[in-house]
């Protein structure tokens, strides 16, 4: 039964955003309920799958009973099952948080789409990163691709659509070039399947070498529009803004990063560490990652409202991804690996903090933030937690991430080393720049111009925020367990 | 004594513990009476002070400290150590805490917003506690970033636009040092694999990379502890603080800098590596600058706590060259001095809060009078002017000696007359304090004129503490074994061991 | 367009309509034989939706086939798929087994052959046509 778990989870979760029609149909208002249920038996499945990967090692999975390379082959692996606990975690908290909060966002028409587009995109996600077939890693990212603008353009108000059409645009755009590039990689190998062909690659790259270099730059262009690395990231600011927060929350904190494994598995696993180094992959990776992590901080600086100040923070920690992945060390990949839980914990709170506001005020202007923090303590100091873990203090989740990553620059030595060093130091100062007045403004600042629309906001709004921020100080103080399935899984991608 | 047994003992834990479940209690019963808050918040600092005393039963007969928390979290550990240094500077400091606790009961009584000073009042004190007894620099860094946050709410708390403007500059300084110092832990662990503080110098050798580190941890913690060029933030900070807060600010505060490149310079780098390379010769000269400038720049400053914020610059001054000077007799001088500061700080501080609340004069030029108004307030202020200008028995000249002493066993005597200098200079700011407040009669439209100067002192909760202070300025001194001063040079020689 | 010509296309697609949703079909269930498939299939079958909407008026063809039916027969044979695949799992293999879990394959180039394909297909099928008429219809109403 266990051995079944990968396929059962991402089945499951398909399978429940098919019914969500249906029961819409019938039974209206069971559909929270349901995917609510659905999802949380995704997180169950997907911890016991993490168990059983820690303890046994990776899952072999053939769909059809047809083994590869005929048939297509999915494979739980550390950093697998790691992101399926993660994204049914965060959704599970997210749906929880959407069921109140979707029914001051969103037409009453449309509520029961937004559940399916959840499961889906988060059964997707799911496919995403475990399976080891290109092509069937192309089929779910277009899933993910296409739930993310509707989930954006779900409010169904001027600014949405267009930013969801936007980000359509954008994202459709990354498509062509993932395609193309597994176009290629199956020219010259022959292979869908990613072992397959890794090792049909290697005997290959003699005669096709600008071939397999052609599709690196195709995968980096296509999977880095959506994952939103700089300058391929001018979708994200809008969308995140203009989506309602729980699918802010969704998409900044899960669907980046799942883009971000899927890039990954295609380069480490397919490619592997080797190859890649003969290439100038990596340096194009690392420039693009610190001209992120050093554009979106500054640009968040600019930022009057606070859902588009946390999206351009999105931009920067995603170039801090990408730094710790593409410094190649030990550290620095395990940093890259935590950060992605950290951050996914991080952000999503903060977006749904930010949900919190603007239930209660229908504001989102910082200005009109005043004294919002004696309103409302437990949200805003949740959000100041987020904040500070994001500026890297110690007892905090993004403090362990960030020494890890740093280490990593160190390790990877010299002169550049220290410049890498030198620019998390500076995302750190400006992440504090830009936090910090807010918080002040909100703890300290006068009493808000806006009339609080709703008094009280309801407890199933307060709750995840509040575990979400409970996990930020659990990782900050008792990182173990996470920190030793990312080196694990930095070991296994880095070829060791 | 045997130097250097290391002992296992949860005391040092408990010491950061109980003011953080204090912290929680003070903010529990605070909405209920404030008689209850009161009884709760001085029970924390007196148990905290008692517990510190305490260890040092055990660290008077050589042992050092040790307890490890988190080891699986490795190298997230927190651990505590509790050497004679760390014991000598955590005691002084939660004494003048718990002075400081009784003082600020009576100051803050009709205060605005007395729910948020107490609870932060005594979580400092964990993070203050937390820095002096770290064991590791993990542990270091984490309470003292929490300290320096927490620290903002003690600068902003008047709420003025001053207080706001102030607390800005601070926060900055605050995120400045605290990437500047982690930069300096990150790659003193990538160099040398561990970052405990247990040892006399991990960094392997000395390089372009461990210079940077060096370089990183003396800006960083120079920042926190008002070297010059770093000090702008100080002299708009302290002042606007309530008086207490000031007290603690530049009493105990600015020391986690000073006790941070002291633990950076013998306990990472070791006093070998600092003597090869000479590097500490940087730190050595701004000190001095910030020694004199302090001085100068006090001198012209009419607001009575911006002059003793600009004081503690210069004597920070002081301090790190102590440290900086790389002799045994300079260091113990340097340590001995971080104690006697924060004690005539202290009490120069709070009696300048009890002039405040009693009269509202808040500039040197009104306070002629003083003296006989309020003659025992003015008594210990006059003590603690003498005792920083180095006058003997009191403490501060104790320390000056040291300190010169160790310039002159460096070969550095330019330095021993740069602080006679600043002696001189010190005289020069604050007799005539003295000399205004009990010997010049107020004049016509002065805040004491006429009637005003009936004899009318503050009341005993607020005065007993600045007596105690001012007699502690004293009292070490006279009685037959120092025992501060013995206790600074025992660390400073157990940082010398080779 | 006179009237002349739109009798002519009226009545002219109400004989052919039958026709091509039979070869849709055709194409979907012969999928494992020859090429097609339910993708084709379904699209041809969607054709001949469209067809009639285009002919007749949108708001005709939405009589035939309403948005919440078309969700419903969308959801229908997603899930129809699923559980098929699912019905692997069931006995014991990998989901989507086919032949292996004993499903019985017959002989190859025959209709009742290939064990789960063809029912696939049809699942397909039906998905595909129902949501290529629901975008058309999403298209043309402009709401």
């Amino acid at each position: 039964m266990i051995y079944q778990l990968p396929v059962l989870i991402v089945v499951q979760l398909l399978l429940g955003s098919f019914l969500m029609p249906i029961l819409g149909r019938f039974r209206n208002q069971l559909i929270p309920y349901v995917s609510l249920f659905l999802m949380g038996l995704s997180q169950v499945f997907s911890i016991i799958l993490l168990f059983r990967v820690v303890r046994e090692g990776n899952i072999h999975y053939h769909l059809g009973n047809w083994a590869p390379p005929w048939g297509i082959e999915i494979v739980a692996d550390l950093l697998g099952a790691y992101m399926a606990v993660i994204i049914t975690g965060i959704g599970f908290l997210v749906l929880i948080f959407a069921w109140r909060d979707i029914q001051r966002e969103i037409t009453y028409s449309l509520r029961g789409w937004f559940y399916t587009l959840v499961l889906l995109i988060a059964g997707a996600m799911i496919g995403m990163v475990i399976t080891n077939d290109l092509f069937n890693m192309y089929v779910m990212v277009e899933i993910v691709s296409l739930c993310g603008p509707a989930l954006v353009a779900i409010r169904n108000d001027r600014l949405s659509v267009e930013a969801g059409f936007k980000y359509l645009i954008m994202i459709a755009l990354g498509s062509g070039p993932i395609l193309f590039g597994i176009a290629l990689i199956y020219m010259i190998t022959g292979h869908l399947n990613m072992t397959f062909a890794g090792q049909e690659i290697l005997a290959v790259i003699q005669e096709y070498p600008r071939v397999a270099l052609l599709a690196q730059a195709f995968f980096i262009v296509g999977f880095g529009v959506k994952a939103a690395l700089f300058p391929l990231h001018v979708w994200l600011p809008d969308a995140y803004t203009s989506a309602p927060s729980p699918s802010s929350a969704l998409l900044a904190g899960l669907a980046a990063k799942a883009y971000i494994v899927g890039l990954t598995r295609v380069l480490f696993n397919l490619y592997g560490i080797d190859m890649l180094a003969t290439t100038p992959l990596f340096t194009i990776l690392k420039v693009m990652a610190v001209a992120g992590i050093i554009m979106g901080s500054i640009m968040a600086l600019y930022q009057k409202d606070i859902k588009r100040l946390v999206a351009y923070s999105s931009v920067a920690q995603i170039g801090y991804i990408f730094l710790g992945l593409s410094l190649v060390t030990g550290f620095s990949v395990t940093g890259a690996v935590l950060h992605i839980l950290n951050h996914a914990l991080i952000k999503s709170m903060m977006f749904l903090c930010c949900g919190v506001i603007i239930y209660q005020k229908k504001t989102s202007h910082i200005d009109d933030l005043g004294g919002v923090g004696k309103e409302y303590p437990i949200t805003m100091i949740c959000f100041g937690i987020g904040a500070f873990a994001m500026v890297g203090i110690p007892m905090l989740n993004g403090f362990i991430s960030k020494w890890y990553i740093s280490l990593g620059a160190l390790e990877y030595g010299g002169l550049a080393g220290l410049m890498y060093l030198l620019v998390i130091i500076l995302s750190s100062l400006l992440n504090g720049l830009y936090y910090l007045p807010v918080l002040i403004k909100a703890f300290l600042g006068g009493d808000s111009q806006k009339e609080t629309v709703i008094d009280k906001a309801p407890i199933t709004l307060i709750l995840p925020i509040v575990v979400l921020a409970a996990g930020i100080i659990i990782l900050g103080l008792l990182p173990f367990v996470p920190l030793q399935i990312a080196a694990d899984a930095a070991q296994h991608l880095l070829g060791q | 004594m045997v130097q250097g047994v290391e002992t296992y003992s949860h005391l040092p834990g408990l010491v950061v513990l109980i003011p953080i479940i204090f912290t929680a209690l003070v903010g529990i019963f605070q909405k209920r009476s404030f008689l209850l808050r009161n009884w709760i918040f001085i029970t924390g600092t007196a148990l905290t002070f008692a517990l510190m005393a305490f260890l040092g039963y055990y660290v008077l007969q050589g042992r050092i400290l040790v307890v490890n928390y988190l080891v699986a979290m490795y190298p997230f550990t927190i651990t505590f150590r509790v050497d004679t240094l760390s014991f000598l500077i955590g005691v002084v400091a939660a004494g003048v805490w718990l002075l400081a606790s009784i003082y600020c009961m009576q100051y803050l009584k009709d205060d605005h917003s007395p729910n948020r000073y107490f609870p932060v009042h005594i979580f400092i004190l964990a993070g203050s506690l937390g820095v002096f007894l770290a064991g590791n620099l993990y542990t270091f860094f984490l309470f003292y970033e929490v300290m320096a946050f927490s620290g903002y709410l003690f600068v902003i708390h008047a709420e003025t636009p001053e207080a706001f403007k102030a607390g800005s500059r601070y926060l900055m300084v605050t995120i400045l040092s605290g990437i500047l110092v982690f930069t300096g832990v990150i790659i003193t662990y990538q160099l040398a694999g561990t970052h405990d503080l247990g040892s006399l110098g991990i960094i392997p050798e000395a390089n372009v990379v461990s210079l940077i580190a060096f370089v990183a941890f003396i800006i960083g913690f120079g920042f926190k502890a008002g070297l010059f060029p770093l000090h702008t933030w100080l002299p708009a900070a302290h002042p606007v603080a309530p008086s207490p807060a000031s007290a603690l600010l530049s009493g105990i505060l600015i020391k986690t800098g000073a006790y941070g490149i002291i633990r950076v310079t013998y306990n990472v780098y070791g006093l070998e590596m600092m003597q090869d390379t000479g590097w500490p010769t940087i730190l050595l000269i701004f000190a001095a600058i910030t020694t004199l400038y302090g001085s100068l720049a006090a001198l012209v400053q009419d607001n009575l706590k911006r002059r003793l914020a600009y004081s503690s610059i210069s004597q920070i001054g002081y301090i790190l060259m102590g440290g900086a000077l790389l002799t045994e007799r300079g260091l113990a001088g340097d340590v001995f001095h971080i104690v006697s500061h924060a004690t005539i700080k202290s009490t120069l501080f709070l009696t300048a809060g009890a002039i405040i609340t009693k009269t509202g004069i808040k500039y040197v030029s009104q306070m002629a009078g003083v003296g006989r108004k309020m003659p025992y307030t003015m008594g210990a202020f006059t003590l603690a002017a003498l005792a920083m200008i180095g006058i003997p028995p009191l403490n501060g000249f104790v320390s000056k000696w040291a300190l010169a002493l160790g310039a002159l066993d460096a070969g550095q005597p330019g330095y021993a007359v740069v602080l006679l200098i600043s002696s001189m200079l010190n005289a020069l700011y604050y007799l005539p304090i003295v000399i205004l407040a009990y010997f010049r009669k107020p004049e016509e439209g002065t805040v004491l004129y006429g009637d005003m100067l009936r004899y009318d002192e503050v009341k005993a909760s607020m005065l007993i503490p600045i007596l105690i202070l001012a007699v502690s300025l004293v009292i070490f001194n006279i009685l037959p074994v120092n025992l501060p001063l013995v206790l600074a040079e025992f660390s400073a020689r157990a940082l010398f061991q080779q | 367009m006179r009237m002349q010509e739109i009798l002519i296309l009226k009545i002219v697609v109400r004989f052919i309509i039958p026709f091509i949703q039979v070869y849709g079909f055709y194409v979907i269930t012969a999928g494992h034989l020859s090429p097609g498939g339910g993708f084709a299939g379904g699209t041809i079958v969607a054709a001949s939706m469209v067809l009639y909407a285009l002919t007749f008026d949108a708001s005709q063809g939405l009589e035939k086939l309403s948005h919440e039916r078309a969700s419903l027969f969308e959801s229908l044979g997603a899930i129809w798929y699923v559980a098929l695949g699912l019905l692997g799992v069931l006995v014991g293999g990998n989901f989507l087994t086919n032949g292996q879990i004993g499903i019985p394959l017959g002989t190859p180039g025959y209709l009742i052959s290939g064990g789960l394909i063809p029912l696939l297909s049809f699942g397909i099928g039906i998905k595909v046509a129902v949501t290529v008429v629901s975008l058309y219809y999403s298209l043309v109403e402009e709401d």
